[in-house]
């Protein structure tokens, strides 16, 4: 999703009372804030309830928040915080604490992922990984290399468009476009 | 949902969308659950290609917040900074009650007093009677005054000041104070996270 300018203008909304702005922000950094309190949890359940408890503790502070700091930033303490003072709480040793976080040689997230997950949701989330590469196979080629340029490469439009000889225009249409025939594919696995 | 939205929602999900675009979707994404959950599929997608585990679970996180934050009454409404209303008319009820226990204290005592100069021969007559009832002192008077307003103001005090930096503490205890020197200086450096994004 976009950039700190639109998490600005999410916040100024929340502060006006639009819960949906808040369920915006929920939405962009859900995935980040778990993974973040697994490096301080074992149990998966007890890290989406830390999670869900930061995002509400956020929601409550958002009145003072000034911007001074990047949303993120702000909403990364206070979900390290919550963490912490879980594992506080329950005077249970931080896991992983003395690794560098940032090696992935000594930090294997998904590999726990993987461990902790239950057999239906790792079902499900194979079923919808199978049915996205079989949809991506089944897209016209100009529809598939500008989504796997965009998801898989990481490429902004404007580097899509030099590598496809086309305009910016062009590839915002055509990786929505693959995105929405991948979607009616997969629809039933998302929702 | 027409498709010119879908299509701004899907450059969105990239942050592509051009600035003069953004506001009025940003606005409709607000009202619209709908729409969000198209967003959310389109960031599943993006999870699914790239082959990144989601925890279970995750997906009803944003629906497990959302009932947190709306069946609690106080946050139906929307977020605000405690209001000017708010900030004065605490302390004043506090005073107001003060004022009314010292009046009511004060008259009392002087009525007492005054009862006990004039009417001592009355009082001497029901103890005879046998139905005496220790009369307080002024001193006792003004004790129980003394105590009464002090549980008021230690009540307001407590109201005004430690009861309100305790709820203050549980509530701020992991909200972070923007520019906070340590935390920058924190192991738990978000820039890593954040230069994933």
């Amino acid at each position: 999703m976009p950039n700190e300018s639109t998490d600005t203008k999410l916040v100024k909304r929340v502060q006006k009372g639009d819960k949906g702005a808040f369920d915006l922000l929920v939405l962009k950094y859900q995935q980040k804030i778990v993974n973040l309190v697994m490096r301080y949890v074992r149990d998966p359940e007890q890290a989406l309830d830390i999670t869900q408890e930061a995002f509400i503790k956020a929601y409550r502070a958002l009145p003072r928040f000034r911007g001074d700091s990047a949303f993120y930033t702000w909403l990364y303490r206070i979900a390290v915080n919550t963490a912490k003072n879980h594992l506080a709480a329950l005077r249970r040793r931080p896991m992983d604490i003395e690794l560098d976080l940032q090696d992935p040689e000594q930090y294997d997230l998904h590999a726990r992922l993987k461990d902790t997950d239950t057999p239906e949701s790792v079902t499900i989330g194979r079923e919808l990984q199978e049915t996205v590469e079989r949809a991506i196979q089944g897209l016209p080629e100009d529809l598939r290399t500008a989504i796997i340029l965009r998801e898989l490469d990481g490429m902004s439009y404007e580097e899509i468009a030099q590598t496809m000889e086309c305009p910016v225009g062009t590839v915002r249409s055509r990786i929505f476009r693959a995105r929405d025939a991948i979607s009616k594919k997969v629809g039933t696995l998302i929702r | 949902m027409n498709e010119a939205i879908r299509m701004q929602m899907s450059a969105f999900v990239d942050g592509e969308l051009p600035e003069n675009e953004k506001e009025l979707l940003l606005r409709r994404l607000s009202q619209d659950a709908g729409l969000r959950q198209q967003v959310a599929e389109y960031m599943a997608i993006g999870h699914a290609l790239r082959g990144e585990i989601q925890l279970g679970g995750v997906s009803a996180l944003r629906d497990r917040v959302a009932r947190a934050l709306g069946d609690n009454p106080e946050d139906s409404e929307p977020v605000r900074a405690a209001s000017r209303d708010d900030r004065f008319v605490r302390p004043l009820t506090g005073m107001a009650i003060a004022a009314s226990v010292a009046f009511v204290a004060i008259f009392g005592l002087r009525q007492l007093t005054d009862d006990q100069t004039v009417d001592s021969a009355a009082t001497t007559e029901v103890a005879g009677a046998g139905t005496f009832l220790p009369q307080p002192e002024p001193d006792d008077i003004l004790r129980q005054y003394r105590l009464l307003h002090g549980a008021q103001t230690s009540y307001m005090g407590a109201n005004s000041i430690n009861a309100r930096l305790a709820a203050f503490e549980r509530l701020e205890a992991d909200v972070p104070v923007e520019g906070d020197a340590a935390a920058a200086e924190s192991d738990d450096d978000p820039s890593d996270a954040a230069a994933a994004e």
